[in-house]
């Protein structure tokens, strides 16, 4: 053939000729591995079927691929060669393999799949529709040549030329692709895959088999799409094609070498193109490894899976202080810790009370063990709710929500994780009672606010954590929920930040710590199946806002009355002290002070 | 039941057509070369031979874009078996082509990839009834 005709042979194979036969591999490739679960029956026919037709795709591709580096054997004046036109023994040779993607595929279309088992019916759907869509791109093979060789109404006795071009936009644009059945009893951790590739077909069929092994993907369609969609979502893997328009995949890797991001993320890199040079440059670039298209699903499995495991390694040293979603980010880039910065945050502490009376009763061995255990469970609340674990402090926990990642709803996590922790004391008390004779109890504070998180330890021994009057303020008010007798202790910036509909809770006092100039509200929060809470708080409140208001015998008739109901109420029996105080020393309003002084640490 | 001479070099594309064809209760037998089909077809006087173009002239022998179209001229021109039905089957396919096979005498033409079973076993069918297309 001219080099005209060679150029459009070239094109039509690249941009479409490749790309069905692609699709045929890897549909066929996705069938084969559902077929390995020996809940899907197939008979050993149909299974001899699938794999003829996966290696005569394989071996096609690579004929074609073969043809398309040796424009020399093909590329004559055609006047020369007029008897032996090259175009037409190729053509041929293609027509004649794709006979063996046609054939088998007409025969598993006969084939009567059986229905015994359940998900077999919905097996047998995918595959007649798998095997069909197999078939019908063997068809626009077909057709792509036909056009290729300019033949007019050739293929006439099966449909005219007009119908036939219908034909292949129509499966361009609409691919009938179905949903795999999923075949893992337990998929793996999802991962968050981004499939990067100019060609639907192609995008389609590697999300489709990344939806087969379990994880999620998203698409970008050419290399400034995919930069953008890296920026704004943390993926666990990128598969990368390379021959893209406007920006190609080495321009990404480039992109994302410049930009760091290619340390904790692996690309794959998808490629017809497998000259060593561009396998090497993309390697030295940071990509983690490469595939030569037709893709093998069996190698590409194994290489996504390789990929990830290595990544999850990493995360997994993140996760035992970060909760999982905030380690894969923190796994992405960890110099995002060293970072010292000024964030929104709040602060929990939680104290284990009665640790040193403990400690003088039981052997050391055993308050070890008892301080581990219950260290383990509030731990748990806290990454549950995605906090960050900060420290344990002997009998003490620190925990962070609002960095390193942003979240708008700090306060929030931070008080369902403190009541998480208030709701699961009691099963670990009573577990540890015949031990200790006396009830785990805990004290907890949380307050927010503005607060320098980084590394607050050293280079050597890092610790990540925030550090300021927030912090201080934090663990004041913890110690302060001892004096007041009570479990979770929250101050009015985090307070105010709640949805009051959320939380059972009632404002306690208003209080003056150690060293910090600012008066501080302080609201109890306790869990929303606290019984009569709604009388108490409110009888409490009425309480305290005539105590506030120098209406000392109102108030202490008032919590008389409640102690009545309520004997055990510490922070009524406070207040009450604290009213009877006032008459006692019949304080003039000069000397009356509403906030009252916490001392001690 | 009717006899059938496969005529086709691959080996996959005969296992393809010997699975077809004894699905739907033919016999038949296989020739992978000219030489090979014109004996064949000589001794055992076949219902209708289904006749690959590309392959060797003869067992082991170099591959000819025109093998089954001289195999189709041998077996037409002799009285012996110039009855016997023979359907071209090609991956060549362009008009000339086909107008080669056709002038060599062949009575029906099934190009490759058979794209459609149903279309090749009517052709059979056809031809086997004697009464060849239009």
């Amino acid at each position: 053939m001219n080099a005209d005709r060679w150029n459009r042979f070239v094109k039509v194979s690249r941009d479409d000729i490749l790309v069905v036969i692609e699709a045929v591999t890897q549909t066929c490739g996705l069938l084969l591995e559902q077929t390995d679960d020996p809940s899907f029956q197939v008979p050993e026919q149909v299974r001899r079927d699938l794999e003829t037709v996966y290696d005569s795709s394989r071996e096609l591709y690579r004929f074609i691929r073969e043809v398309l580096e040796s424009p020399e054997r093909y590329i004559h004046d055609e006047a020369e060669d007029e008897s032996e036109d090259s175009l037409k023994s190729l053509r041929h040779d293609l027509r004649n393999r794709l006979n063996l993607i046609h054939g088998p595929c007409q025969f598993m279309l006969m084939e009567e799949l059986p229905q015994e088992s359940r998900g077999q019916k919905e097996f047998q759907q995918t595959f007649l529709s798998d095997v069909t869509n197999i078939r019908d791109y063997a068809n626009q093979a077909v057709n792509l040549l036909n056009e290729l060789s300019g033949m007019e109404g050739e293929l006439g006795d099966i449909r005219s030329r007009d119908s036939l071009r219908d034909d292949v936009s129509n499966t361009q644009s609409e691919l009938k692709l179905t949903e795999p059945v999923r075949i893992r009893e337990k998929p793996v951790e999802p991962a968050r895959v981004l499939v990067v590739d100019d060609n639907e077909l192609n995008r389609k069929m590697l999300a489709r088999f990344m939806e087969h092994m379990g994880h999620l993907s998203e698409f970008a369609s050419d290399g400034h799409e995919a930069l953008e969609k890296i920026q704004a979502t943390d993926f666990d893997l990128v598969l990368l094609d390379i021959l893209m328009p406007r920006m190609n995949g080495i321009e990404v890797l480039h992109e994302l070498n410049n930009q760091g991001l290619l340390r904790h993320l692996p690309v794959l890199v998808l490629s017809g193109l497998d000259s060593s040079d561009e396998i090497i440059q993309c390697i030295e670039l940071g990509a983690e490894d490469f595939l030569s298209r037709p893709i093998n699903l069996t190698l590409l499995k194994a290489r996504v899976n390789a990929c990830l495991e290595k990544k999850r390694l990493r995360e997994r040293e993140f996760s035992q202080f970060f909760p999982r979603e905030i380690a894969r980010q923190v796994a992405l880039r960890p110099e995002m810790l060293d970072e010292g910065r000024e964030a929104d945050v709040s602060v929990l502490f939680c104290d284990i009370r009665s640790f040193s009376r403990i400690s003088e009763k039981l052997e050391p061995e055993k308050v070890v063990r008892w301080i581990r255990d219950v260290m383990e469970v509030l731990s748990e609340c806290v990454l549950d709710h995605q906090g960050v674990l900060v420290d344990y402090i002997g009998d003490e926990l620190v925990a962070m929500w609002g960095a390193p990642t942003e979240q708008p709803d700090h306060t929030k996590l931070a008080c369902r994780a403190a009541l998480a922790m208030v709701e699961r004391l009691p099963a670990i008390s009573r577990k540890w009672h015949p031990e200790l004779g006396m009830p785990t109890q805990v004290g907890i504070g949380v307050n927010s606010g503005k607060a320098h998180v980084g590394n607050t330890g050293t280079a050597r021994r890092r610790k990540y954590g925030p550090l300021g009057n927030t912090v201080n303020l934090a663990s004041r008010v913890q110690g302060a929920s001892r004096y007041l007798q009570s479990s979770l202790l929250v101050t009015g910036a985090t307070f105010d930040q709640l949805d009051p509909n959320e939380f059972s809770s009632r404002r306690l006092c208003t209080v003056k710590v150690n060293n910090i100039e600012e008066s501080v509200v302080l609201h109890e929060i306790v869990s929303l199946e606290t019984n009569d809470w709604t009388e108490l708080s409110e009888r409490y409140e009425q309480a305290l806002v005539a105590f506030e208001s120098r209406e000392f015998r109102q108030a202490a008739s008032m919590l008389g009355n409640l102690l009545v109901h309520h004997p055990s109420d510490g922070p009524s029996l406070l207040l009450m002290s604290r009213a009877v105080n006032e008459l006692i020393n019949d304080s003039t309003e000069e000397d009356f002070d509403p906030v009252w002084p916490l001392s001690g640490k | 039941m009717a006899n059938i001479l496969i005529v086709e070099d691959d080996e996959t594309n005969v296992k393809l057509l010997q699975r077809l064809l004894t699905m739907k209760g033919y016999q038949f037998s296989v020739a992978t070369n000219q030489k090979d089909a014109v004996e064949a077809a000589r001794r055992e006087m076949p219902d209708l031979i289904l006749m690959d173009i590309q392959m060797p002239e003869e067992p082991g022998g170099k591959v000819s874009a025109t093998a089954g179209i001289e195999a189709i001229r041998e077996l037409k021109s002799d009285q012996q078996t110039s009855s016997v039905p023979i359907i071209a089957t090609s991956a060549h396919d362009l008009p000339e082509q086909r107008n080669r096979f056709k002038e060599a005498g062949c009575d029906d033409i099934q190009s490759k990839p058979y794209t459609d079973f149903n279309e090749l076993l009517e052709t059979i069918e056809r031809n086997l009834k004697g009464t060849s297309a239009p």
